[in-house]
């Protein structure tokens, strides 16, 4: 301070760069025991005017997770090293802030007698940055899904279009009536899977559409309720028993027409893929794990070989049982609708006992 | 040009598409392409057969050409390329000719069964009754 009077420009550009860059100085010296903070530090720290800086105080300006990190600077500073850093400070009043440090060993006379250093407050930057992180970490899987997306589209409407230019070709070749009745009927059955095709590809648009749909409040007992009514022909005729308990986590907010298709898929899945010496029995639990919300279906049916299949499972189009009704787009629905929202779904199954599904919300 | 007795004596189709399949079976039929044809509906079934007859070693169960889809249930067109590399005898009068035919045209899976040496060639859906003719009378050619 006294170095900057005998020179007004030099306080004046000094002050300027710090008010511009909100960045402070501070010094440490630990022979003479004393401890600098300049104004500007003083301003973003949010000290009281009368506030004496000291080394016994220092480390009260750090969080927890970074003290190990700071005394490690500080003692690299005492023996010659500096340092340069983004790390947390918190203010006198206990506000974490983010900071880009640098600091360098004091010397006196050629020995290190303290340290010195400016840090500068680029919470609003620092934030905005990892907030543009985790934008892009939901972006990039969104692209990877359009990207699937697209080549499935591709695939299967290349199918439908191959099968269909192909009986054309051999509706001029062939010469009797019989085979040409045959090769309409073939017509037919393309016209069906094709309109399929379209309403698979529709659900799965109006799963992303509805991502934007308002959450409400509800309860997985009424969305299980609501389930089992809409497919009680199919439990009854089946002999399935579904056994749950949602005390531990009654409810949520979420997509309500998610909730009830993310059941629907599970528990028809299950009776789907049941085994064929005994009857379904699903166990769907609600529950808390680490202040984390879950939801795991567990079901006694034929299970799946995920040691062949693991990384294919929520793929759509993909199926791995010969069963007629396969199609391969249940499991992949639910996964979007998951991840739409920003949850993960798992998945453990052992062959001939069972499978479990488990979604983090 | 066209003679009555088919080029090839064995062929063999592994495809999930039914319609494809009956629509195959026709094209090889009213062109007289071949006199048998084996048909799997994925590749495992294809497999177990191919095991099979491969400890008969009977040349005449050993279709010429296969048409290989990729993607199917159980077990899929690379899995099957996989397994059938190793169980394929060595080349004493096994002459078969297989194409990949897809309806796939990401570039990577065209790259990815080119590397496959087996693999003749990466044919996309829709294959035209001609390039089909092409294929089996090229095998004879």
């Amino acid at each position: 301070m006294e170095e900057s009077n005998k020179n007004p420009f030099d306080y004046f550009y000094y002050q300027e760069v710090a008010d511009l860059t909100a960045a402070g100085g501070w010094s440490v010296n630990f022979d003479m025991k004393t401890s600098y903070l300049d104004p500007q530090a003083r301003k973003i720290l949010n000290v009281p005017e009368n506030f004496q800086p000291s080394l016994r105080t220092a480390l009260d300006f750090y969080p927890v997770i970074e003290k190990v990190r700071v005394t490690e600077f500080f003692e690299g500073c005492a023996n010659g090293i500096p340092f340069n850093a983004t790390l947390k400070m918190l203010t006198f009043d206990n506000k974490e802030f983010w900071v880009r440090a640098v600091g360098k060993p004091l010397y006196d006379d050629g020995t290190i007698v303290g340290a010195q250093g400016v840090f500068q407050d680029i919470d609003f930057e620092k934030l905005k940055e990892l907030s543009l992180e985790k934008s892009l970490k939901v972006i990039e899987s969104q692209n990877s899904r359009l990207l699937n997306f697209a080549h499935i589209v591709s695939h299967n409407l290349r199918s439908h279009s191959s099968n269909l230019q192909l009986t054309i070709e051999l509706l001029n070749a062939v010469n009797s009536k019989n085979e040409e009745e045959e090769l309409k009927e073939s017509l037919v059955h393309i016209s069906n899977s094709l309109n399929d095709t379209i309403s698979h590809l529709n659900e799965i648009v109006s799963v992303q559409s509805k991502a934007h749909d308002q959450k409400k409040e509800l309860l997985f007992e009424d969305v299980l309720y609501n389930i089992k009514n809409s497919i009680n022909r199919l439990i009854i005729d089946t002999d399935t028993k579904i056994i749950s308990d949602f005390s531990e986590l009654p409810g949520m907010t979420y997509i309500h027409a998610y909730m009830e298709s993310i059941f629907l898929n599970l528990i028809s899945n299950a009776i789907k893929y049941k085994h064929p010496e005994r009857a379904a029995l699903i166990h769907i639990y609600s529950y808390l794990e680490n202040g984390e919300s879950y939801l795991m279906f567990q079901d006694n049916g034929i299970g799946i070989d995920l040691d062949t299949y693991g990384s294919k499972v929520f793929n759509m189009y993909q199926t791995f049982h010969q069963n007629e009704d396969a199609v391969g787009i249940g499991l992949f629905i639910t996964k979007n609708q998951v991840e739409a929202l920003q949850g993960t779904i798992s998945i453990e199954s052992v062959v001939n006992q069972g499978t479990i599904i488990k979604i983090k919300f | 040009m066209t003679t009555s007795t088919p080029p090839i004596k064995l062929s063999c189709i592994i495809d999930d598409d039914e319609v494809y399949i009956r629509l195959i079976k026709k094209i090889i039929d009213i062109k007289k392409l071949s006199e048998n044809l084996l048909i799997f509906n994925n590749g495992k079934e294809a497999l177990d057969y191919f095991t099979a007859i491969i400890q008969n070693v009977s040349k005449n169960a050993f279709p010429e050409i296969i048409l290989l889809d990729l993607n199917m249930p159980v077990m899929d067109g690379w899995d099957f390329l996989k397994k059938f590399t190793q169980i394929k005898p060595p080349n004493n009068g096994f002459k078969t000719t297989l194409y990949i035919v897809s309806s796939s045209i990401d570039p990577y899976e065209i790259e990815r069964a080119k590397s496959f040496n087996y693999v003749k060639d990466y044919l996309v859906k829709p294959v035209s009754m001609d390039e089909f003719e092409a294929i089996f009378k090229s095998k004879t050619a």
